[in-house]
């Protein structure tokens, strides 16, 4: 059963440049041990996507449409009394910054007593023995210690992995990572790694990694969603979506990220930048930016369309590199594994543009 | 022929006196010991005409601190730099000033780096106005050159600052450092704080400046994948310290000290599927106070006696410098 599902999850921010639809149209579920690598670039909605899944979308933002059943219950019908109850328990959040996560004029064991206590009728003790357990298992040594520590008292890694530690102190089926690691150094990140890794394998927990590098959801991730523009314009299992990209701008960003090719060559670079979320284009997002820009881009927006291998595309016309197909491109769409029935990529108007 | 700049031995240490509440204590009787933090110790390398050479190390390691002492914004505590074979120190000031333009930086955080209340004309006109490169009149014409060398529209010059994306703000950075005609150029983390797509834009203006200016550059970066991709010959610096340095695709190839092995190890991958993170344990130590001997043994797999006790010399080879008791068949 699917610990997570996301439907048409529509995210919009009403300020007074006009609305901003951050998130509008997400889908994607999630399984139980199963890691997402949600991947986009600042601006794209991959954050206020995991804000909206629990509920910390504040004003001017609202959710305005779509569902978010976690383990069969709407999310987006909550009350905010239920909302606390899953949120740290059932769901828990690490944050880019520990510091946010951390209140620095209290101890760690006050902090993380306080995490079980508000959830789970426990005693002191036995919540510090929890405490000092999910410590030592995030990697921190002398675990007893560190628990009468403040958190200025530790180093940025070392704070990470406090928040880490919170945020797994119940439990939870689902633990959504927002960029936890871009501000530490690589060791430290791939300590952080491949404990996380140990312990999604260990404890059956779903795991969203929303993140801009790639390269850091290769290693780790199932599968993998590309966000562009308040919109996952490519998803499917991980090796798959970077050994063969279909949309361009995955092909784009794939290009982009140096020391792969050869030293020195020019980058594959996207032309542009991210565009203007209050002032989409008509069409397509990116096609602005597009190399492959042809018929329908410019007047309608794209709808998902299953590929293969549980492999889905926002684009009209999909880098061609399917396994045994000639070209994806103009061949009639497939049954979309996910999600509501998807309409036939919309016909072009012919003749319609001079 | 002379290398464009040439380190000895510099060394930077910062020292952090006593307060007043300390300084009274101390009169008190009680015991008070002043702080000193070795941020580079005893760094010498060479940079040659036209080369790019990249500087990498977790933070803490010194990177930015050698940086700003190369860029002349800090003076070394001990130590010679040489830019093009003449020490700052023993200059005369109109000299250095002269020297100092050859030589410019561009920081990691654009919006920190250019004033808000000026616009993009004053901002990349002010430099070359002052050291009389231009004339008030042709400087609009000069910053239009300037805007179109790194890719910006020329109309953009009346702008203020935030009307600019972050990877556009670079780009007034780098026309910025360009407008008083250097020849080397101290990127320090130039491209950290972009998106990737608009890093690969600002990694390729970086390249074909190179080759149409001539620039020489030392990229200080955290990130391997774009020193890797820039640099001709990498530098590795941890704990204030130079451990290996080699040509890049030596260094990428054939890593010799335990901890360059270590750090790339641990770069994430882009392709081969899962990957199992085998990370270096514990953390980079304090500057306040490293560790005696080698200052990476506190986290090396491959420890021995004689690494805690004495530090080891920096071993030459053709083009590969190593600072390990361990290379080359040695002992720890």
């Amino acid at each position: 059963m699917n610990v997570l599902e996301v439907s048409q999850l529509q995210t919009h921010f009403f300020t007074r440049q006009g609305v901003v639809k951050a998130v509008d149209g997400v889908d994607f579920s999630l399984a139980e041990g199963q890691v997402l690598g949600l991947v986009g670039e600042s601006g794209s909605g991959k954050s206020v996507t995991g804000f909206s899944i629990l509920g910390l979308v504040d004003p001017p933002g609202r959710v305005v449409g779509g569902q978010i059943r976690f383990r069969g219950q709407d999310l987006a019908g909550c009350t905010p009394a239920q909302m606390r109850a899953i949120r740290g328990d059932r769901i828990a959040m690490v944050f880019q910054d520990p510091l946010m996560t951390l209140n620095p004029v209290l101890r760690i064991d006050t902090q993380m007593i306080e995490a079980i206590q508000s959830h789970h009728r426990v005693s002191r003790r036995a919540a510090l023995d929890r405490a000092c357990d999910v410590l030592t298992r995030v990697g921190i040594s002398s675990a007893r210690e560190r628990l009468n520590a403040y958190p200025h008292q530790f180093s940025g890694g070392m704070r990470q992995r406090v928040a880490i530690a919170i945020a797994l102190i119940n439990e939870p089926d689902l633990i959504i990572a927002d960029e936890p690691t871009t501000a530490l150094d690589v060791t430290i990140q791939s300590q952080i790694l491949s404990e996380v890794q140990a312990l999604t394998r260990d404890s059956g927990t779903a795991l969203i990694w929303i993140t801009h590098d790639l390269a850091v959801v290769a290693g780790m991730a199932d599968r993998i969603a590309v966000m562009y523009a308040g919109r996952i314009v490519e998803t499917g299992p991980t090796d798959e979506v970077l050994a063969r990209p279909s949309h361009p701008y995955t092909v784009g960003l794939l290009g982009s990220i140096p020391g792969q090719g050869r030293r020195g060559a020019t980058l594959a670079q996207i032309p542009g930048m991210a565009p203007n979320m209050a002032r989409l284009p008509a069409g397509c997002a990116f096609a602005p930016r597009c190399g492959r820009v042809g018929q329908g881009c410019e007047t309608a927006a794209p709808e998902a369309r299953a590929l293969w291998a549980g492999r889905t595309v926002r684009c009209h016309h999909p880098v061609a590199s399917g396994p045994g197909h000639g070209s994806v491109d103009g061949g009639a769409p497939m049954q979309p594994s996910v999600g509501t029935p998807v309409p036939p990529a919309p016909v072009a108007q012919e003749g319609g543009r001079p | 022929m002379t290398p464009m700049l040439e380190l000895r031995e510099v060394s930077r240490r910062f020292e952090r006196k006593p307060d007043v509440i300390e300084r009274f204590a101390g009169v008190l009787g009680a015991k008070v010991s002043s702080q000193t933090v070795h941020a580079v110790d005893r760094v010498s390398f060479e940079v040659r005409r036209g080369e790019v050479v990249g500087l990498v190390g977790e933070s803490g390691c010194g990177k930015s601190t050698l940086g700003r002492m190369i860029a002349g914004l800090l003076p070394p505590s001990a130590g010679e730099i040489r830019f093009q074979g003449q020490s700052s120190t023993n200059l005369d000031a109109a000299a250095r000033r002269r020297q100092r333009l050859r030589l410019q930086m561009i920081f990691q955080d654009p919006m920190s780096s250019l004033n808000p209340r000026m616009k993009v004309q004053e901002i990349i006109g002010e430099a070359a106005l002052y050291h009389r490169l231009t004339t008030p009149a042709e400087m609009p014409g000069y910053v239009a050159r300037l805007l179109d060398q790194v890719s910006l529209d020329p109309a953009y010059a009346s702008r203020y600052p935030h009307q600019f994306s972050g990877g556009q703000r670079q780009r007034i950075c780098i026309a910025r450092a360009l407008a008083v005609q250097p020849e080397f150029l101290v990127c320090d983390e130039s491209v950290a704080a972009l998106d990737v797509s608009i890093q690969a834009q600002v990694i390729n203006l970086f390249q074909q400046l190179r080759r149409d200016l001539q620039l020489t550059y030392l990229f200080i970066s955290h990130d391997l994948g774009v020193v890797q991709h820039l640099a001709d010959r990498v530098v590795v610096m941890y704990l204030g310290r130079v451990v290996e340095s080699a040509p890049t695709q030596t260094l990428f190839a054939q890593p010799q000290h335990p901890y360059t092995q270590a750090l790339l190890d641990q770069v994430p991958r882009l392709h081969g599927g899962r990957q199992a993170f085998r990370p270096i344990q514990g953390e980079i130590a304090s500057a306040l106070n490293p560790p005696p001997g080698c200052h990476f043994h506190t986290r090396c797999p491959k420890a021995g006696p004689r690494c805690r006790r004495e530090a080891p010399e920096p071993v030459t080879e053709g083009l590969h410098t190593v600072a390990c008791h361990l290379h080359r068949g040695g002992v720890a």
